[in-house]
């Protein structure tokens, strides 16, 4: 399958501090690929080098196999971008800040029609854009990054500031468009937003991608399974660590995480129950992607 | 390059600043000529070469043509060059505190155009301004001239001076849009700009008060 994006050993450097650390990201065209870091991870640096704003320190970038920066102009044709804050005139209403871009892009002004409507903003498209809520100008930064019908689209928070059904609404919007075959690369904090969207996910910690793949691999890499002891649960403990396909066991305040196989939990079950220990409840974990991330960028070296 | 400039023209025309500094610079041509052509009524005609009947005579002669046209190419290169400094600062620097500058160049990263539209979109607003404050000179100096006497007399080799004298105004004010756009760009702001433009203009003002001491040290050194 074509890819969209493709870095090899990305890097940018500002004096001695490295902020983008040897980012090498496949993102296949027509998936949902997020982007996850906390602050400062080097998200947006990325995002600038994916687009040609900031020249890599070393490494490289190919949008749909062509070459950033050295061939940006015929590359960018082919993206739609909306980084950090929506940017636009105050001054002029949504509908102007659209044509502004499409004359500089040589497009007819009903492109301006089309992608107002495409996000309901064709209501308030002749208010001043100083004007604006913050969903709106959310939505006119996407507008703005669908001028052009795109194949590919990269979004910076776009839920950013949005109340409860404007976020709904804005993901029903990127999954629309990723059905009619847009690749979409999501850089959000909205860690359950990225779970429901995102066939495929970086986390970035300090500049290095920590972890990439599908989000269901990702969430499905280490079978777990929570047992609920009726009682003390320190008899438990050494029982379950002598299992050898139990991998690990970790104590919480009233359960057991253990690390193993969900087909063997009726195994594990017999085994307490044969030694008198009363099981409450046996059940997979089933791992989210806010306790993945966490875990992820969690400081290591933290005391 | 004609999309980006159609672009600029929009952003440009659409920008209330553009108005204002207009409006300002159209009004204290008016209010210069008005109350030139007024205080020159108030104080009739005086005979002699003294410096009241030397200037009497010059505010009477700006207001009727051809002087007319000389007191507007006057005004756009003397007070013009000030409000191309603002306007073009306004301009460029704007792109940067609203982060449009970056938004375009996620969408077009070729700078050098992107520049060259915009100085050529500010170099076109300049004309304009020139052909209002033309169009504007002629309303208001006409009517002026003949209420304190004559409206002077015009040829038509004049009439063929005019377009060319208009080119060569906006030219002169091509160096100071340059050089605010330079220091906007340094800057990456309007007010670094701004200082940049009117720093100079008030530093050329100042190297130009300094021009008589050509006649101390003699022109031999100062050349010709």
């Amino acid at each position: 399958m074509e890819l969209a994006i493709r870095t090899e050993q990305l890097t940018k450097r500002c004096g001695t501090r490295v902020v983008v650390n040897d980012i090498s990201l496949a993102v296949q065209s027509g998936a949902i690929f997020g982007f996850l870091g906390p602050n400062g991870a080097g998200k947006t640096t990325t995002i600038a080098m994916l687009l040609g704003l900031v020249r890599p320190s070393a490494g490289w970038v190919r949008l749909f196999g062509i070459d950033i920066p050295q061939h940006a102009t015929r590359a960018l044709q082919q993206v739609g971008a909306m980084i950090e804050a929506p940017a636009f005139y105050p001054y002029l209403s949504g509908y102007d800040n659209l044509r502004v871009m499409t004359r500089a892009g040589g497009l007819p002004d009903s492109a301006a029609n089309h992608a107002l409507t495409l996000v309901d903003l064709v209501a308030h498209s002749h208010a001043l854009f100083r004007t604006y809520s913050q969903g709106m100008r959310q939505r006119l930064g996407i507008a703005a990054a669908l001028l052009h019908n795109p194949r590919l689209i990269i979004l910076d928070e776009p839920t950013n500031g949005l109340d409860p059904a404007g976020q709904i609404e804005i993901r029903g919007l990127i999954r629309s468009l990723a059905e009619r075959g847009h690749t979409i690369f999501l850089s959000s904090h909205m860690l359950h937003e990225v779970e429901q969207l995102c066939d495929q996910v970086a986390i970035l910690k300090a500049g290095t991608v920590m972890l990439q793949g599908s989000v269901h691999e990702l969430l499905h890499r280490e079978p777990q399974l929570i047992v609920r002891i009726a009682g003390d649960q320190s008899a438990a403990i050494p029982l379950l660590q002598a299992i050898p396909w139990i991998q690990r066991v970790e104590r919480h305040a009233d359960y057991l995480v253990l690390t193993a196989p969900l087909e063997r939990s009726a195994e594990i079950n017999t085994l307490l129950v044969q030694q008198a220990i009363p099981v409450a409840e046996i059940r997979a974990r089933e791992e989210r992607l806010e306790e993945m991330f966490l875990a992820v960028t969690a400081d290591r070296d933290a005391p | 390059m004609i999309n980006l400039l159609r672009a600029e023209w929009l952003k440009m025309s659409r920008r209330p600043l553009t108005w204002i500094l207009l409006a300002i610079f159209l009004a204290l041509f008016v209010v210069q000529a008005v109350s030139q052509t007024a205080l020159a009524a108030l104080l009739g005609e005086r005979p002699g070469d003294t410096i009241l009947a030397v200037q009497i005579a010059e505010w009477r002669r700006r207001v009727m043509l051809p002087g007319l046209f000389g007191a507007v190419l006057n005004h756009l290169n003397s007070l013009g060059a000030a409000f191309v400094v603002i306007f073009a600062a306004g301009m460029m620097g704007s792109e940067y505190s609203w982060g449009t500058l970056r938004a375009q160049l996620a969408r077009h990263p070729d700078r050098t155009r992107f520049l060259l539209a915009k100085i050529m979109a500010i170099m076109l607003a300049i004309s304009a301004a020139a052909l209002f404050n033309l169009v504007l000179g002629l309303l208001i100096g006409l009517p002026l001239a003949a209420a304190i006497g004559s409206i002077g007399e015009f040829s038509f080799a004049d009439l063929l001076q005019i377009p060319l004298a208009l080119l060569r105004a906006v030219y002169v004010l091509l160096p100071y849009l340059l050089l605010t756009i330079s220091w906007t760009l340094l800057g990456r702001s309007v007010l670094a700009g701004v200082a940049g433009g009117l720093g100079y203009l008030i530093l050329e003002a100042g190297v130009g008060t300094l021009a008589p001491l050509q006649k101390v040290w003699g022109a031999g050194t100062w050349g010709s």
